[in-house]
């Protein structure tokens, strides 16, 4: 890559300038101190490499505008441009090519060849002198050089092997202590201890769980053995605590032998004797009080049987007196039935006196009766009533209406007179007209107006003269004085017209004043006869509507007399034909001619209710009578009947009635008693009975108690009775105790249970006793011993069990050893990038450094004018030294400043030289050679003329005159800023 | 209807296993990581208990060989009550890593378990009420190696609706589990067997669907190489033959690997962005985290290096580690890094080039030495993997690119 052109669109001080390069291989930029040469370099940097925003600000144009601009470069015989803008695209490049077209991002990349600004500025962008060498140039040292120029430069490799042996040693040593390593190797040995300790996990449990299980078996072995002694004391205690037992069994055989086996005596006899004799006792007694009352009862039944009467006689008092019931009642009826004939009696001959008739009761009800008699009568008396009092009505009102109309009549003759005839009303109208008229006309005749404007006229008819007579009179005057005499004839003709008017003026006047009085007093007459007409007529008026009022009252009056008269007719001749019946009922019912027919209406109900009255109180007559007659029947009966039994002579028949009764009474109670006697009489006989029966198992058993006990009576039973309670008792307790020492000494009880003489002794018993429990409590004590054992390997099993411990402390074991190997191999890997930088630089050493002295010989061999010839390492000294054209070699301590500058340079340029050969990218070179000589400078030129060959050297330089005629070619470039 | 079963496939429960790659997860976390495979043997008994399966294959691995506990027989023994108390059947073998239980064995199992102590293929039927209706077939190991090919002495016992068959081995020429009763896919799936119950192999897998032929995988992950859900398989089975297969999660703590595209990071903000986004984006669970940053940029390198990533991963834990569902970092790598000018420079600068050149060649033992040869530490120390070789070289180098250009400013 070659630049050929320079374009500042602005960066620092530069703004808008343009540098042509041509593409020169050589291109020096010539300026003094402050010209800009460091600007324009760091631009050319820039457009390659860019710069960060921050730097970027350093270089805004002084003046304003845009920072950036562009190269144009040449490769392989090509143009293209690069364009970078600060604020465009974030400064980042933008290339084209030849034509125009945008090329990729990565293309500047691409071409730059991987080189970053870093490796250029190693590389191809240096200062000849800022190699500092020392006199010496060992090969280390030459190394360093080397090393110095590469990318990373020789303090950056030193620096990283320090760093990366400092890590490793604060990672580990083989013999310390505190690197982390070694801490962790401590830490890891402790932590393998404790797992070593604790991996037999399962062989201990193992050996505790066969420990457990042995000492399981002794724990069962001796409950056995506990259990068969623990069974031999509580036999052994059973022996002692039944002891007493076994000798009150041996007393009571004793007793027993006194005594027949088996006792002959029933089965709870005593007890059943009593019972049974408590039993029958009230029996017994109830028995003979149950007699006793048999016979007395028997006794008062026959006491009673004397007293009464026989049954013949009983049944004929019970009949009399049952008939006697309805013999009273009769009694009674007949007392009411007189009672209410005297009352019948009695309000007959009170409605007869009532109707004040001449008539029989037999007449009456001989009285020829049909149907709707009684609605005939009252028909007849109603109608005649009502019509004889239409007629008074009628009668009245004709009489008012007569009277009525009399007075209208005068009424009538006195409006009559007050009311004007046709005639006169038209006369009076006639009249009234004309007067009207007269009136009219008076009034449109001259009026006072009329000559008062004729006065006015006047008036103004002599101004218009006098004013005419005025104007003649001057006009002489005014068109000559000679005409003096007419205007004095005008004014005086004037003044005698003026004054003859006002004559004639006052004479009209006179003349109308008396017109005028005599016209008023002929109008006052005429309205006078005019109101008098007026009143006539009103008067007329008034009057002539009475009149007509009055006249229709008395035609309706007249009407109204017609009407009352034509009723009054009709009613008489419907009371005619009335008369006509009347007649005929009278002469049916001849009573009625005694009476008017007003009193007809009630009349026949009043003889219909007295017909019936009488017709009842008959019938009541006749049942009275036949009482009577039964009555005397029955007297006669009962007097025949019971003549012997009442004293019929000294008492009356109701007094002999009520003795009947009282009698019959007292046998019916009698009666009653007798009965009440039997019933008793019996149920006693019965319960009798029903003693008997019960008495007679309870006797059975008895005797059938004595013949078991084979005793003949009670006393001698009682006796037996009581040896066998004895002898029960004594048996009950044998038993009693037997089964006591068979139920808790079942082994023993054979032994214990024969009758006569002791089988074992108390002492014996307690001493077995004591030694059995003696051994309980040994093999108690062992038993506890063997199951604390047990329980001890149980929670060692448990504890094994639960124990997290070795999970936990393998765990943190593998943890820590995991660490350490992780910690282990970050180590290797610091280990191995030492190992790696101190293989290489060793190698660097031995493979390159002579390449670079070759080329550094060949530059030092032309910059001395081929004085000195090649540059070597003295392997025995390992310092370089320097081969002369004469073949002499000299350390660098004896050569001159001048050949060791010259020297510096070719080993800078052969690094370079060697350092550039994959970019062919422009060097960027500060003027180094000030002090140099011109046949130096040649030199230098032919250094940079064989390094242009590949590269575009711009050589930045304060002077011009460096390079002028010093031998540099026409076709470089020279740019003066 | 009677002839449908259903049963819970697990194996490698490694109770009480080891946990490895644990190096900066707090106490409290790690009380819990501790009791993770307990934890997962529970949450199987729960879920047995939950689906009231018919039985549970346990294919080998129930323990870990590294150091036995008394504890760890306890637990496995507790659950088998639990799931003999709800009536649940266990068929259980034994495998490379806990083959010594065969022999020595102080726990009596209830009677719920059915163990396969033999280390000859043999066979036990499942009744179900009261009929023989699955055959199930299984051996375990006598010896730590298997070397001999078991498939043979799979051999369906007949009359029986069903056959099962429990494996503890890996499929031949696999080269890291040769010697674990090689098989071959083909020999299991020519049986005439309803399923094939695989363990041994931590990470699940179906190999066959019909028939199944299945690793269950470990019920709970132990370190990076066993990342996400871990669990078991729950199976039934019905007479149309067709086995339905769920995977049911078992695990208390998932590890989990993450890989974050890092090339546009520069900074340690954006960093701490980009991580607290994945871990937001992260179901909620209790979870070890193992993050892989690729394309990282020189810058990244250098904050790695400078301990700024690390104190970043301390700032992000404790934002999570005290949630019920915790989440802690374990450990974040730089993998791979972007394509940047630096990588060119290693071609440029003949020292750089010369330097990673040399990494084709390193004498590891000499390297090692020091540290792996030493006295004390050699016997905590294990010969490295070629992989781990391999990812100790790479991050050599990304040291030293740091060292020695990282923390360079392009500019003057």
């Amino acid at each position: 890559m070659k630049i050929k052109r320079i374009d500042i669109y602005g960066f620092g001080k530069w703004q808008d300038k343009s540098f042509d390069l041509e593409g020169k291989g050589f291109v020096a930029i010539i300026g003094d101190n402050e010209t800009g040469k460091t600007t324009l370099r760091a631009f050319i940097l820039f457009i390659l490499f860019g710069l960060s925003p921050q730097k970027r600000q350093r270089y805004l144009p002084k003046q304003g505008g845009k920072l950036g601009g562009r190269l144009v470069v040449i490769i392989d015989d090509k143009d293209y441009t690069i364009e970078r803008i600060h604020d465009r695209n974030q400064a980042e490049p933008v290339c084209y090519n030849a034509n125009g077209q945008l090329l990729s991002k990565d293309w500047l990349f691409t071409q730059l060849n991987g080189v970053t600004r870093a490796l250029f500025d190693q590389i191809f962008n240096f200062d000849v002198l800022s190699l500092q060498i020392g006199e010496q140039l060992t090969r280390d040292q030459l190394g360093q050089v080397l090393l110095s120029v590469g990318m990373t430069g020789s303090d950056r490799i030193y620096q990283a092997e320090k760093n990366l042996k400092q890590h490793i040693q604060s990672q580990f040593k083989p013999q310390g202590r505190k690197p982390q390593l070694n801490q962790m190797i401590e830490l890891l040995d402790e932590q393998a201890d404790k797992v070593k300790q604790l991996e037999d996990d399962i062989p201990v449990y193992i050996r505790h769980q066969q420990l457990k299980r042995e000492y399981q078996k002794q724990v069962e072995q001796t409950e056995q053995e506990l259990q068969s002694l623990n069974s031999s004391l509580v036999a052994l205690k059973e022996q002692q605590r039944l002891y007493p037992s076994l000798e009150n069994y041996q007393l009571v055989s004793e007793q027993l032998n006194a005594y027949p086996d088996p006792f002959p005596f029933p089965e709870q006899g005593e007890a059943r004797f009593k019972q049974l004799k408590d039993g029958l006792q009230p029996l017994e007694a109830e028995y003979e009080v149950t007699l006793q009352k048999i016979t007395d009862l028997k006794t008062d039944l026959n006491a009673l049987q004397d007293k009464m009467t026989s049954s013949q006689i009983k049944q004929e008092i019970d009949q009399v007196l049952k008939q006697s019931q309805s013999y009273l009642e009769e009694r009674t009826w007949i007392k009411q039935h007189k009672q209410q004939i005297d009352e019948y009696t009695e309000e007959i001959n009170e409605r007869l006196d009532q109707l004040k008739l001449a008539i029989t009761e037999t007449e009456l009800l001989n009285l020829p009766f049909g149907y709707g008699t009684g609605e005939t009568w009252q028909h007849i008396s109603e109608r005649y009533v009502k019509f004889n009092e239409e007629k008074t009505i009628l009668q009245k009102n004709l009489t008012k209406l007569k009277e009525e109309h009399n007075k209208q009549s005068q009424d009538w003759q006195l409006l009559k007179d007050h009311i004007l005839t046709s005639f006169e009303l038209e006369t009076l109208k006639d009249e009234k007209d004309q007067l009207m008229d007269a009136i009219t006309q008076s009034k449109s005749s001259l009026s006072k107006e009329q000559l008062d404007q004729l006065a006015t006229k006047q008036r103004s008819v002599q101004y218009i003269l006098f004013a005419c007579l005025t104007l003649v009179a001057i006009s002489p005057l005014i068109i000559s004085f000679e005409w003096w005499w007419l205007s004095g004839f005008i004014m005086i003709l004037g003044t005698t017209v003026l004054i003859n008017n006002k004559r004639i003026e006052r004479h009209v006047l006179s003349m109308t004043q008396d017109w005028r009085d005599q016209h008023q007093k002929e109008i006052t007459a005429c309205i006078e006869r005019k109101k008098q007409i007026d009143d006539q007529l009103n008067e007329h008026h008034t009057y002539r509507d009475q009149f007509i009022l009055l006249e229709q009252v008395v035609e309706r009056n007249e009407t109204d007399q017609l009407k009352v008269g034509q009723q009054l007719d009709r009613v008489e001749q419907q009371l005619q034909i009335l008369d006509q019946s009347i007649d005929e009922q009278r002469s049916l019912f001849p009573l009625l001619k005694q009476l008017t027919p007003e009193r007809w209406s009630s009349l026949y109900d009043r003889l219909h209710t007295l017909i019936e009255l009488i017709k009842k109180r008959d019938q009541l007559m006749e049942h009275q009578q036949n009482l009577i007659d039964q009555q005397g029947e029955f007297e006669d009966r009962v007097q025949t009947g019971l003549a012997g039994m009442l004293d019929f002579q000294s008492l009356s028949f109701i007094d002999a009635l009520e003795e009947l009764k009282t009698i019959s009474i007292e046998q019916k109670k009698l009666l009653q008693q007798q009965e009440t006697l039997t019933e008793r009489l019996a149920y006693q006989e019965e319960a009798l009975k029903t003693l008997t029966a019960k008495m007679r198992p309870f006797q059975n058993e008895i005797n059938s108690l004595l013949e078991k006990a084979a005793v003949e009576d009670e006393e001698a039973f009682i006796g037996q009775a009581q040896a066998y309670e004895h002898w029960h008792q004594l048996k009950g307790k044998q038993m009693q105790l037997a089964q006591q020492i068979k139920l808790h000494l079942p082994e023993q009880q054979s032994e214990w249970l024969k009758i006569g003489g002791h089988p074992v002794s108390l002492s014996s018993i307690e001493d077995k006793i004591n030694t059995c429990q003696g051994q309980l409590e040994a093999l108690n004590e062992r038993l506890n011993q063997l199951r604390q054992q047990v329980a001890d390997q149980q929670a060692i099993l448990k504890q094994h069990e639960q124990s997290r411990q070795l999970v936990d402390v393998k765990h943190d074991y593998y943890y820590l050893k995991e660490s350490f190997e992780w910690n282990a191999k970050q180590w290797l890997t610091y280990q191995l990038a030492l190992k790696q930088i101190e293989k290489t630089k060793e190698k660097f050493q031995i493979s390159y450094l002579p390449t670079v002295l070759e080329k550094a010989s060949y530059y030092f061999n032309k910059v001395t004018g081929q004085n000195y010839q090649h540059l070597f390492f003295d392997d025995h000294e390992q310092r370089i030294h320097v081969l002369t054209a004469t073949g002499v070699s000299y350390q660098l301590d004896e050569l001159s400043q001048g050949t060791l500058d010259q020297l510096f340079i070719s080993i800078r340029f052969a690094i370079s030289e060697w350092l550039a050969i994959h970019a062919t990218l422009p060097f960027l070179i500060d003027d180094g050679f000030v002090h140099f000589d011109q046949n130096r400078y040649k030199v230098i030129y032919q250094m940079i003329k064989e390094l242009k060959g590949k590269h575009q050297i711009i050589f930045f330089t304060k002077s011009s005159e460096i390079f002028a005629n010093k031998g540099l070619a026409n076709q470089d470039k020279y740019i003066t800023l | 209807m009677e002839k449908k079963i259903s049963f819970i496939h697990c194996a490698d429960l490694h109770l009480d296993s080891p946990f490895k790659g644990m190096s900066r997860l707090p106490a409290h976390l790690y009380q819990q990581l501790k009791r993770s495979t307990f934890d997962a043997l529970d949450n199987l008994v729960a879920l047995a208990i939950n689906k009231n399966v018919d039985f549970i294959l346990i294919v080998g691995d129930v323990f870990d060989e590294s150091i036995q506990s008394v504890y760890a027989e306890m637990q496995f023994l507790m659950a088998c009550q639990k799931l003999e108390q709800a009536g649940i059947e266990i068929y259980l073998s034994f495998g490379n890593h806990d083959y010594n239980q065969t022999k020595q064995r102080f726990v009596q199992f209830p009677d719920n378990v059915h163990l396969f102590d033999s280390d000859q293929v043999t066979s036990k039927v499942f009744k179900k009420n009261g009929k023989p209706l699955v055959a199930i077939h299984g051996f375990s190991y006598l010896e730590r190696a298997v070397t001999i090919n078991k498939t043979d002495q799979y051999q369906a016992v007949p009359n029986l609706p069903y056959q099962i068959a429990m494996l503890h081995g890996s499929i031949q020429q696999s080269k890291e589990h040769d010697h674990y009763a090689p098989f071959q896919l083909s020999d299991l799936i020519n049986k005439p067997f309803d399923y094939w119950a695989l363990g041994h192999i931590h990470k699940r897998a179906i190999l066959s669907e019909d028939p199944p032929v299945v690793y269950s995988g470990n019920t709970q992950g132990r370190s990076v190489k066993e990342v996400g859900k871990k669990g078991c398989y729950f199976v039934s089975l019905d007479q149309s033959k067709k086995a339905q297969i769920h995977f049911e999660a078992l695990h208390a703590i998932q590890f989990d690997q993450l890989t974050i595209d890092v090339r546009h990071c520069q900074q340690i903000d954006q960093l701490y962005q980009i991580l607290s986004d994945q871990m937001k984006q992260l179901e909620k669970a209790r979870r070890i985290l193992f993050i892989k940053l690729i394309n990282y940029q020189d810058a990244l390198l250098s904050l790695y290096h400078q301990g700024k990533i690390a104190d970043l991963i301390d700032v992000l834990n404790e934002q999570y580690q005290d949630q019920s569902d915790w989440l802690s970092i374990q450990q974040v790598t730089l993998t791979e890094q972007a394509k940047s000018i630096d990588t060119t420079l290693e071609a440029r600068d003949p020292f750089m080039k010369e330097l990673f050149q040399g990494f084709d060649s390193i004498d590891w033992d000499e390297v090692m030495s020091e540290l792996w040869h030493h006295r004390k530490a050699r016997r905590f120390l294990n010969g490295l993997t070629e992989e781990e070789k391999q990812q100790i070289a790479e991050e050599a180098k990304q040291l030293l690119r740091f060292q020695l250009t990282g923390n360079d400013t392009y500019e003057d």
